[in-house]
């Protein structure tokens, strides 16, 4: 009765140390679980840590919870294989959040709006004044509705890896290459449509180049073209990569509940650190399409 | 499914990616980025209106408090000249009635002096007369015969040495 009286009064006095206490405590029983599971699987602490990585990084083709392995279906379209995966699911899962927040927020038109519409539309007019018409001009207003979808989408696949039971899409490099794949399509077409065809070739020769140097460009240039999706692609894929894993060897250090709290202070940390990552990340994934695809718009600049 | 596939390409989640992103394209913005951007822009557009309007008002307003200041001065300005006008009438009203009352009371003083005279000089005509009728009577006692009024006249004159 003592405890309980003692436990009551700290928690109303600190609720949100008490908290992470608590987190601390609940948390540290999984990975024991984990170890214990892995004895029988293979051998040894670095398999064990190979093993907490993959599953905390890897993508697979079922959802795991509470032990329960959910096997997730498999589309064939167009002789395409479409295997469901975790991070598919949780992309889904992030995609349709994504709509029911924006709609709930902006639910009623309010002229000064409050709470998560305020959220929102900060977020909306930042990209707009700071990033897509500071690159794009006012004609930029066009791509917005891709920029400001890109933001989010990024930014809650991002966040998604922060839930329990959750996993980054955006940790995934197939997720990153097809946002990725999307600006490089969007900087070649918009190219051709402002600079027609024969003029969007051209911006490939920069002027004022001594012709016998022009071997090497073209070809620097045409690779440029590629690299910059690339380096989008692997930027965002590792950031997110990099901040699970860490989180995951944090968690994965604990093989005795004397090194839980420092390690769960740790993984607290970085994960703090990962809400920022994310959204750093969404920004910097944003303002470089914007960035591309107004450079290949108007070549000049 | 090892930590070496962790930058493996999949077709299939690369299409995923880009029909779950499209899709979601395509109801954000039906559903979410047109209804705000429009309502930011309304928003926009009415903040300027009304900044434009305040900017209108004060404007006229400064002209309106112009012309008021200046009719303000010149009610003033009207305002002291009447109460001048008025002391001043009031002033040589003042003087006017005391000149009058003066001239007045002179007039009266000049009045009251020539009654005085007038009754002077009757009286004196009266007390003579008495005096000439009581010396007649005495005269006449003394001379033992009646002295008319005529005689009386007479005798006086010549008592006074006077021929006339």
């Amino acid at each position: 009765m003592n405890f309980i009286h003692g436990f009551t009064k700290t928690f109303f006095k600190f609720p949100n140390l008490t908290l992470i206490a608590l987190l601390c405590l609940f948390v540290s029983t999984y990975p024991v679980q984990g170890s214990e599971e892995t004895k029988h699987e293979a051998e040894g602490a670095s398999a064990a840590v190979v093993h907490t990585l993959e599953h905390h990084l890897l993508d697979a083709p079922d959802y795991e919870i509470f032990g329960l392995h959910i096997p997730l279906p498999t589309l064939h379209v167009a002789g395409l294989t479409l295997q469901v995966t975790k991070h598919m699911l949780m992309m889904v899962i992030a995609a349709i959040l994504l709509i029911l927040l924006i709609t709930t927020a902006f639910r009623k038109r309010q002229v000064v709006p409050h709470g998560l519409a305020n959220f929102f539309e900060v977020i909306v007019v930042f990209l707009r004044d700071e990033v897509v018409r500071p690159n794009m001009g006012e004609e930029g207003d066009r791509f917005l509705p891709y920029f400001l979808t890109l933001f989010f989408f990024i930014l809650f696949g991002n966040l998604m890896g922060l839930v329990p039971w959750g996993a980054s899409p955006t940790g995934n490099i197939n997720v990153t290459a097809g946002l990725a794949l999307l600006t490089l399509l969007l900087m070649i077409v918009m190219g051709i449509v402002e600079n027609g065809p024969i003029g969007y070739l051209k911006t490939f020769i920069p002027p004022g180049v001594p012709v016998f140097v022009m071997p090497i460009i073209i070809p620097i240039e045409i690779i440029g073209l590629f690299i910059k999706p690339f380096a989008l692609t692997m930027r965002l894929f590792a950031n997110m990569l990099g901040g699970h894993a860490v989180v995951a060897a944090f968690l994965g250090l604990i093989v005795t509940p004397i090194i839980a709290p420092l390690s769960i202070a740790g993984a607290v940390a970085i994960s703090m650190l990962e809400i920022f990552v994310g959204f750093l990340q969404a920004y910097i994934f944003v303002m470089l399409s914007a960035v591309f695809i107004g450079m290949s718009m108007h070549p000049s600049h | 499914m090892g930590l070496q596939n962790i930058i493996s390409l999949n077709p299939g989640a690369i299409l995923w990616t880009i029909i779950t992103f499209l899709v979601l394209l395509w109801i954000l913005s039906k559903f979410a980025w047109k209804p705000i951007l429009k309502g930011l822009a309304d928003r926009e557009n009415s903040i300027k209106d009304d900044l434009e309007t305040a900017r209108h008002e004060r404007e006229e307003s400064s002209v309106l408090l112009d012309e008021h200041k200046q009719k303000i001065a010149g009610a003033k300005k009207e305002a002291s000249k009447i109460i001048q006008e008025a002391q001043e009438a009031g002033a040589r009203m003042n003087d006017e009635s005391l000149q009058k009352t003066r001239d007045e009371t002179q007039q009266m003083i000049e009045r009251a002096k020539s009654e005085i005279g007038r009754e002077e000089e009757a009286a004196r005509k009266r007390l003579r007369e008495e005096v000439a009728d009581l010396t007649a009577q005495a005269s006449s006692k003394l001379l033992g015969r009646v002295i008319t009024r005529e005689d009386h006249e007479r005798l006086i004159q010549e008592s006074l040495g006077g021929d006339s």
